[in-house]
């Protein structure tokens, strides 16, 4: 009873608002004089006409690059199993994508067992260090920060590419990361469903995106990784909250 | 049967009266163009988003679609299927008999569908360029990748012929009501209680609801992918769409009121 109520409810104001858009309308369209709505007109098509060379110069290239299907938390397998991956090796993972290398340079001399180097565990009281995997090695002469992120794909669009690297520094002693507010704010015009009218599976894959939308997994900013690379020689030291992964 | 007085063809007072209406009509096209930028305006807006934030993260994605645009110029068309009806009673120019007039309704319905159709597909176009300018992250979803000129053949064909499909159908309701005036209000009324009577009957008896499924006679056309039995069908609505309009106006006055 009350569903149906609010069917006649909901007839009533579409009825309404269908009218008065009407009268509205009518009402401005009577003002317009022939020759300006010729002109008008004339205006509009041309810009129509126009828009698909200016989209053309404008709109980036799609990119029909197939999605990877990135497993969920494939972050948290790459530090579960940090004992047996090395940096090349995530360089050529297709799963993450690499964001920046960031070199610090510090002066050996000014640390020693007494002053090691200390490594911050978090900023503004939110902790870090989950997303830290640090390898002591020869290959480096200063630390050298290498950031990963899971790679993300929403409607096959690679949003990972849009991800702000931290920024390290090393500041009295000690080794923190500023961990950047990331506000991302994507727009994305697909086309109509009735493009593909005659094209059955892909009208669906649309309708499934359009209805459902797409979950996003693991919340993006969990999927960073920073390898960092200490040399050898450095002395550091690290106390802090979290787990604690070092590379020998 | 040539008109004594101007001694011409049925068919020529047709056209005459065909090129009479578009001019009679030119604000019809203003009336489009502020639904269009209604439609710009609320395809940008309404954009399904969906987001996830953190403590220092956020991330929003909107996807919008130019389907607001196939929507208003549908409603566009009830709106010159109305108005043609309507005008049925102040039909003045040169000597007009029912057939003329219907001919040449339906030729500017036609003519309608087209500039919809056309209008309505480069208008994707024009949101991607609105989209670059106005907007920051903008991206084309991946499956414009996809989309070949068979897709816009599409596109254009399926719109125009929906958007006929709509003119012609409020083109009959409009001459149904100019026809028949306050028995047409009066049946509608009766069809409107009938109806709810029914589902309401049929829910509190049958404890099975009864709904006019409006959604099912969208996917009747929507989800037919063969491409012949879809063009039969929507050319077979078409036409029983035209049957009944001419079959409804072809004993009326012109000049009734």
């Amino acid at each position: 009873m009350i569903s149906t109520l609010y069917l006649i409810i909901n007839l009533v104001i579409f009825a309404l608002v269908g009218i008065a858009g009407v009268l509205v309308l009518r009402s401005i369209g009577r003002r317009v004089s022939k020759k300006l709505s010729v002109r008008l007109i004339g205006l509009y098509t041309v810009v129509l006409l126009l828009s698909p060379i200016l989209a053309g110069f404008i709109v980036e290239e799609v990119e029909r690059k197939e999605p990877v299907d990135v497993p969920e938390y494939y972050y948290e397998q790459v530090f579960e199993n940090y004992e047996e991956r090395n940096l090349e090796d995530l360089q050529q993972d297709e799963y993450l994508r690499q964001l920046t290398v960031s070199e610090i340079p510090v002066d050996m001399e000014s640390f020693s067992e007494d002053s090691p180097l200390w490594i911050a565990s978090s900023d503004h009281g939110e902790l870090y260090t989950y997303h830290l995997i640090i390898e002591v090695t020869d290959t480096v002469d200063q630390v050298v920060i290498t950031q990963f992120v899971q790679r993300f794909f929403v409607d096959s669009i690679d949003i990972s590419k849009q991800f702000i690297p931290w920024s390290w520094s090393i500041a009295d002693k000690k080794l923190q990361a500023k961990v950047p507010e990331v506000k991302i704010n994507l727009y994305s015009l697909s086309p109509t469903k009735i493009a593909f009218h005659f094209d059955g599976s892909l009208s669906e894959i649309l309708q499934e995106q359009q209805t459902l939308g797409q979950s996003f997994g693991p919340a993006p900013r969990e999927g960073m990784i920073q390898w960092i690379q200490i040399p050898e020689e450095l002395e550091f030291y690290y106390r802090g909250r979290g787990p604690w992964r070092i590379k020998q | 049967m040539n008109s004594i007085i101007h001694k011409e063809s049925p068919m020529t007072i047709a056209f005459k009266q065909i090129k009479d209406k578009l001019y009679h009509n030119t604000n019809a096209f203003v009336y489009l163009i502020i639904l269009h930028l209604i439609g710009y305006f609320f395809s940008f807006s309404t954009g399904m988003g969906f987001g996830s934030s953190g403590n220092s993260f956020e991330f929003i994605y909107r996807n919008f679609t130019p389907t607001t645009l196939y929507v208003l110029t549908i409603l566009w068309m009830i709106m010159q299927g109305f108005t043609l009806a309507e005008e049925k009673s102040r039909q003045y120019y040169m000597v007009s008999n029912n057939f003329t007039a219907y001919f040449s309704d339906i030729a500017v319905l036609e003519i309608y569908a087209l500039i919809g159709g056309t209008l309505t597909l480069f208008s994707g176009f024009l949101l991607q360029v609105f989209g670059t300018i106005f907007m920051e992250n903008f991206v084309l979803h991946s499956l414009y990748g996809s989309m070949g000129t068979l897709n816009y053949l599409t596109l254009f064909l399926t719109g125009t012929l929906y958007f006929l499909i709509f003119g012609t159908a409020a083109y009959l309701v409009g001459i149904l009501r100019v026809r028949y005036q306050t028995r047409f209000a009066l049946g509608a009324l009766a069809a409107a209680v009938v109806i709810i009577l029914l589902s309401i009957l049929s829910a509190s008896i049958l404890q099975r609801p009864i709904f006019i499924d409006v959604a099912s006679l969208f996917r009747f056309y929507l989800e037919e992918t063969r491409f012949f039995i879809w063009l039969i069908k929507v050319l077979l609505t078409i036409a029983a769409l035209y049957g009944l309009s001419y079959v409804s106006i072809k004993n009326m006055e012109v000049n009734r009121s």
